[in-house]
């Protein structure tokens, strides 16, 4: 009796496997939860609160969102372990390849996971041409992959927003490096009179590394762009010309891989002359995988000839001094400098705008190690300006280098930092008239909405973006990622939710990246690929297709 | 005496070691690590962890800085390059000091006051009004009362400075801000004991045998109220000098405070360890001095006298 139990039993339970089976076949499954990573903060909890709600009106997909601090947050999307990361980039130099390199196969910050043969062709092919008009081209083609596959799912292109007193004139800022370019910076009408002419301004923190080789954030290049010169420094209109900088003329051998630079007299602010030899030097330490830079990603992506080879050779086995001769990097004599390229490239000299390239006084980093540029007395300068005095975490005090080369072009005799890190206390001192210029972070938006002091909002020249992990079982479907950034109401995001002017992202690519071809920028090209408005109905049909696809109940409003 | 104090010293190099070995362990348990940034390659992730031997066994690395400690190293900031933590420390810490200090000294001597006023008056309007106070401060944040009094007094009324760390007059605001939660706690903790005190019989009998009213307030209720006191002053104290996160990034002031905070946020291995450690030997170094303390206080209390 028992073991005819038994047998029926078993009996019983393959019969409700085989019926499970095909109810699995027939009944679609529940969609699995879609889990977003995000930072924490109010503000961010807000603009996800308006994007959950967008996707949960649209889409009937609920989005839960995991909050967690930057470092955890980053660490999760290298990992690949999330569904929706809401993630987002700055450019390092002006060209689409900024952005749309993250996104190849194999690059290390492809968190989605994303894969297109055509999309890696295409920028393989841009980074082998220099013919611009077609460099264009492929990245427009790269963007609208991009916009097809959906891996990402832009959302918006940041402005910020600061008020400056009206006295404040000159100020050039930028997207592209430091945020701020205060050359040709002066002052017209304060009260108490422009003599002598000074700025109060706040840097909002320590500048955490001023040695240029290894510097990475935006506070520290600030005050690396007031103190450094490099080969050329742009202008106020962003032109790279001969004799804006170090360089008084260069010159382009035939095959472009070989630039001549011819540096003019000009000393550090010590005296010391300034020679090829700073930049040998410098550009040396940043490609030396001993110093561990950051940023030596640029220098490989100048071109100079065994950078890349250098690059990736192991401190412990190979004998980096040896390889670092070869470096296409030669001072052909004291004022002379010779660079040779592995093949020519149209974004050399823009890169040499960066931080990264900008010679640091080999004598003092010689002499303080690995103590170079931690107080104000183990520094060097060579451009607009010098650090007068240095209180760490407190206070940094710029003053006119007077033998900067330029000098004649320098007005202002002195900028004072504040390292207040409360946006609140800094907007309290702008009032008080001890600050001349305050951000205005987004709480405080409503506030200064219509003061007389407002600047129009600036473009910082970052994108902000949802990833999809291409590896969730319903985020794999390119039409359900496609759906999700459809429904995105972009418009409305920025308008009602941001409300500090920043733009509705409608491609990767941000407006202030430029279009070397035609001029004006990269975006007018590009057009709209991803919608300003949601477009609801091609989203729920998108949804539908997907899902059915690959056997997931289809939410009720999509149906 | 000497003994205990001698035990007592050796329990704190053990109960420091025990500190730095759990925030050790739990600092590398977080994700991320002091390098994590978003435009760090695996590649040169790998270089930056060789350059600062973290690429090393964890027990390894634990080793190295239980030596370094050992011989007071406490290293270099891993966010702010080239800086010691024992720069940091050395720079930081004298303005919390003077900042906690100030704001201890207002916010005790007129939460004491106001407690005293308030158990004495028990159920009188200076007790409601103190309790009210009390109760208002406790639940009002330091940064409400801090940009609150930077509007009025700074902004509006241009009176005081509303930020920086300069002179006396730049001092005012952020103290009188740490103060006044300071002021709250030690105000409903001076009230209850004064007034539990009151309650003994040893009052009666002091007020019985007919001491003048003053006598017995200094000589038998405070004396004896000030006990619970001087119990919290111990970790009061060691909290309030190492810098409080809030009222020195709200005032610019340069401290210590703001290290707590952000060496955690940015995985600042060695300042985490640094900072903890520096607070842990204040805080077990004042715990003992009011150990000590209270045989002053207290003539009941002979220290190490059971145990010997």
């Amino acid at each position: 009796m028992r073991r005819l139990l038994a047998v029926m039993g078993a009996a019983a339970a393959l019969l409700a496997l085989a019926v499970g089976a095909a109810a699995a076949e027939s009944a679609p499954k529940p969609v699995p939860p879609i889990v977003m990573i995000s930072d924490t903060g109010d503000v961010v909890r807000t603009m996800n609160q308006a994007l959950q709600e967008m996707i949960r009106t649209n889409l009937g997909l609920e989005i839960q969102v995991e909050y967690m601090d930057f470092k955890t947050r980053l660490e999760r999307m290298r990992n690949r372990n999330f569904a929706i990361a809401f993630a987002g980039w700055g450019p390092d130099y002006d060209d689409p390849m900024t952005f749309l390199d993250l996104f190849v196969t194999g690059s290390a910050f492809n968190d989605p996971g994303w894969s297109n043969a055509r999309y890696d062709q295409l920028l393989e092919m841009a980074k082998n041409t220099t013919d611009q008009e077609r460099r264009m081209q492929y990245f427009v083609e790269a963007e609208k992959i991009l916009a097809q596959e959906a891996p990402i799912a832009p959302i918006y292109w940041r402005s910020r927003l600061s008020l400056y007193k009206p006295w404040v004139k000159g100020i050039i800022r930028r997207a592209v490096g430091a945020e701020a370019e205060y050359k040709w910076a002066y002052t017209q009408g304060r009260p108490g009179g422009d003599s002598p002419m000074y700025l109060n301004l706040n840097l909002g923190e320590e500048p955490p590394d001023l040695d240029p080789a290894t510097s990475t954030d935006t506070v520290s290049f600030l005050i690396l762009n007031a103190t450094l010169e490099g080969l050329v420094r742009k202008g106020p209109d962003g032109s790279i010309k001969p004799g804006s900088g170090l360089a008084e003329s260069w010159t382009v051998s035939p095959d472009g891989r070989v630039y001549t630079f011819k540096l003019r007299r000009a000393t550090w602010d010590d005296g010391t002359p300034i020679t090829a030899e700073d930049f040998v030097y410098q550009w040396r330490r940043v490609i030396d995988p001993r110093t561990a830079s950051q940023y030596q990603f640029m220098m490989e992506l100048a071109g100079i000839q065994n950078g890349s080879a250098i690059a990736r050779m192991d401190p412990e086995k190979d004998d980096i001094d040896a390889a670092l001769q070869t470096f296409g990097v030669k001072a052909l004599d004291e004022r002379t400098l010779q660079v040779t390229l592995e093949k020519p490239n149209p974004l050399f000299l823009e890169l040499t705008t960066f931080i990264s390239f900008l010679p640091a006084p080999r004598h003092l980093v010689q002499r303080y190690g690995d103590r170079y540029a931690s107080d104000a007395d183990k520094i060097g300068a060579s451009g607009p300006f010098r650090i007068a005095s240095w209180t760490h975490g407190y206070e940094l005090v710029l003053e006119k280098n007077p033998r900067y080369w330029d000098a004649a072009s320098v007005k202002l005799q002195r900028i004072h930092f504040d390292m207040i890190q409360d946006a609140g206390t800094a907007l309290q001192l702008y009032e008080q008239g001890s600050l001349d210029i305050a951000g205005v972070a987004s709480r405080f938006v409503d506030v200064y909405r219509n003061h007389p002091d407002l600047q129009p909002p600036w473009p910082d020249g970052s994108a902000f973006y949802w990833e999809f992990n291409v590896d969730h079982p319903v985020l794999k479907s390119a039409k359900v990622r496609r759906a999700i950034a459809l429904a995105i109401d972009r418009q409305a995001f920025a308008e009602r939710v941001l409300r500090n002017g920043s733009y509705p992202a409608t491609s990767l690519v941000p407006p202030v990246i430029t279009d070397p071809a035609r001029g004006g920028s990269f975006q007018a090209r590009v057009g709209e690929l991803f919608p300003a408005r949601a477009n609801v109905q091609l989203a729920r049909q998108l949804l539908r297709e997907g899902l059915q696809e690959l056997g997931y109940e289809v939410p009720a409003v999509a149906r | 005496m000497l003994r205990y104090v001698a035990r007592r010293l050796v329990y704190a190099v053990v109960t420091l070691w025990f500190i730095a070995t759990l925030t050790f362990v739990l600092m590398h348990l977080v994700p991320g690590d002091p390098f994590s940034s978003e435009k760090l390659t695996p590649q040169i992730h790998q270089l930056m962890l060789k350059k600062y031997h973290m690429d090393r066994p964890l027990w390894q690395q634990y080793l190295t800085y239980l030596g370094n400690l050992a011989r007071g190293d406490l290293g270099y900031s891993m966010r702010q390059m080239n800086r010691t933590v024992a720069d940091m420390i050395r720079e930081g810490f004298p303005v919390s000091a003077h900042l906690g200090l100030q704001a201890l000294a207002l916010g005790l001597v007129a939460g004491l006051t106001l407690g005293i006023v308030a158990a004495l008056h028990h159920n009188g309007w200076p007790d409601y009004v103190a309790v009210f106070l009390a109760l208002v401060f406790i639940s009002v944040p330091n940064f409400v009362v801090g940009s609150v009094a930077q509007y009025v007094f700074g902004v509006r009324l241009g009176w005081l400075p509303v930020a920086r760390w300069e002179s006396p007059i730049h001092t005012i605001l952020p103290t009188l801000t740490l103060a006044v939660s300071l002021l709250a706690g030690q105000t409903r903790l001076m009230r209850t004991s004064v007034l539990e005190v009151l309650g003994q019989d040893y009052i009666r009998t002091a007020h019985a045998k007919g001491l003048a009213p003053g006598e017995v307030l200094w000589r038998h209720t405070l004396r004896n109220a000030i006990l619970p006191i001087v119990t919290v002053m111990g970790p009061l104290t060691a909290g309030i000098v190492t810098g409080t996160f809030v009222v020195e990034t709200m005032f610019g002031i340069p401290g210590l405070g703001k290290y707590y905070v952000q060496s955690v946020y940015n995985r600042d291995y060695p300042l985490i360890m640094g900072t903890t450690v520096f607070y842990s030997v204040l805080l077990v170094g004042l715990n003992l001095l009011v150990d000590l303390a209270y045989t002053l206080v207290d003539p009941r209390i002979r220290l190490g006298k059971a145990a010997d």
